[in-house]
């Protein structure tokens, strides 16, 4: 019974993403551009859910879909922490965070890890930036608060969601090529873990926008 | 992997992903929730200010009111009444009246004063020695008329350059003192009243001490009187801070500062 709930939970889960993007969708054309960079960071993760759901299905190889999607994941959410952090950090620290993780991300797809495996050092390398990018929003806040300026409130979801999406994955992500070679129940739990952290993220995404249309 | 290698592995792996998880989502929710109760802090301030601000704005316009009223009262008890007995006197000049003896006399003294009670009246509503002889000259003047109508004896030190303050700047002081010191008379029963009047730092700072009966400053919280709201929008108006010190039996205190704006016309 559990370990039905809990494949089920694997399996759909993570199509929960619908909800916070059908949510952007409808406020769109009210939103500030740093909240229309979080409303196609969904969309990329729906069209990524249903490429390597569709070559799983033809029993291809999905994993070079993440590739790729990790550097456009990592691209759309910087654009999203530089559009927040602006003032805060210099623009030069995000220009060379754009050049030199995507190059060093393509250099590990061709030549440090197989493309058709887990992209280990990507992901972790990825995660540890947006670790730092979150952290950094937070103590922005706390020094504007500080100073007297209101708080942005929706952000702070967002921006938490994510901390808590890649703080939660960076030990997952860090011993993905291990992890496969658990036995099959204990890799389902693994996933299904990683999906909750996932899952989580989308609920405070929700959140973020929730508020956001309700200000 | 061994099998025990994969149990170990899988439970580290598993703690390790729980442990940031609750380290993140912790660190998340209690900066949330810290951000709300400031938030709440933040509107409960926001609240209060725009509250003070409106009772400020009741009773400025309270007090315009009632000088109003005053005015009115003092133009018909006193010019109107003396219209009223001037026009009589003036009717026995008819052709074919009887003018009684000294009746020429006796309206010229009611024309006189009618001009000195318009006099008082204008001077009532500005004070023209302050734009004529500067900001001492009629403070000096008001504490010369407290020291004639009263047993209060007023100590005054005043600054050198006052008179080079704004007009709008020495007005604002000159109706602060003239609050003070007539809430004293009226409610205080003081002996001496001190005020001085100084520049530091490019700040005019003016301290008013009285020894009268004092009031309890924390029973009066939000309750403050039309006069002692009237201070504070003034201070208010020339950027400045005003504090208020008493305890019953113990006189009042009242400190002010406010940045200097120099008169630029001269």
């Amino acid at each position: 019974m559990l370990q039905q709930i809990r494949d089920a939970f694997f399996l759909y889960a993570p199509w929960g993403v619908f909800v916070p993007w059908l949510l952007a969708l409808v406020k769109l054309k009210d939103y500030t551009p740093a909240l229309k960079t979080i409303f196609w960071y969904l969309t990329l993760a729906i069209c990524t859910n249903l490429l390597s759901f569709i070559l799983w299905k033809m029993k291809t190889n999905n994993l070079p879909v993440l590739h790729v999607y990790t550097v456009l994941e990592y691209l759309v959410l910087l654009r999203f922490y530089y559009l927040i952090l602006k003032g805060f950090m210099p623009d030069k620290l995000f220009l060379l965070l754009a050049v030199v993780f995507p190059l060093f991300s393509i250099a590990d797809s061709i030549f440090i890890e197989n493309i058709r495996s887990f992209n280990t050092y990507s992901r972790s390398v990825e995660a540890l930036i947006l670790i730092f990018l979150s952290v950094s929003w937070f103590v922005k806040t706390v020094s504007e608060t500080e100073t007297g300026v209101s708080t942005n409130r929706p952000l702070n979801y967002i921006a938490g969601g994510l901390l808590i999406y890649f703080a939660g994955s960076v030990v997952f992500f860090s011993f993905m090529d291990l992890i496969e070679e658990l036995t099959i129940s204990f890799l389902m739990n693994v996933w299904s873990l990683h999906t909750l952290v996932l899952f989580i993220m989308y609920i405070f995404i929700t959140l973020g926008l929730w508020k956001h249309s309700r200000k | 992997m061994e099998t025990q290698q994969k149990i170990k592995f899988y439970f580290g792996i598993v703690s390790g992903i729980l442990t940031f998880l609750i380290i993140a989502g912790g660190f998340v929710l209690v900066f949330i929730r810290y951000q709300k109760r400031l938030l709440l802090k933040q509107q409960e301030l926001f609240r209060l200010d725009a509250q003070h601000k409106q009772d400020l704005l009741k009773s400025n316009i309270e007090s315009a009111e009632a000088e109003r009223m005053r005015i009115a009262k003092d133009i018909h008890d006193e010019i109107g009444s003396i219209f009223s007995t001037l026009s009589l006197s003036v009717n026995q000049f008819k052709p074919g009246s009887t003018i009684e003896p000294g009746m020429l006399q006796k309206s010229n003294e009611l024309i006189e004063m009618g001009i000195n009670g318009v006099r008082r009246i204008a001077h009532s509503i500005i004070p023209f020695e302050l734009e004529l002889f500067g900001l001492n000259h009629a403070l000096e003047n008001h504490f010369k008329t407290i020291a004639d109508v009263s047993s209060i004896e007023v100590n005054f030190n005043n600054a050198e350059g006052l008179d080079s303050l704004k007009p709008a700047a020495a007005l604002a002081i000159y109706r602060i003192v003239q609050e003070l010191t007539s809430n004293c008379i009226k409610y205080a029963k003081a002996k001496t009243i001190t005020i001085s009047i100084k520049k530091e730092n490019d700040r005019v700072h003016i301290e008013y001490k009285d020894d009268g009966a004092g009031v309890d400053m924390e029973s009066l919280a939000g309750r403050k009187g039309i006069g002692l709201k009237n201070i504070e929008s003034r201070v208010i108006v020339l950027n400045g801070t005003v504090s208020f010190t008493s305890q019953p039996g113990l006189g009042f205190t009242c400190h002010i500062s406010f940045p200097e704006i120099k008169n630029t016309k001269e």
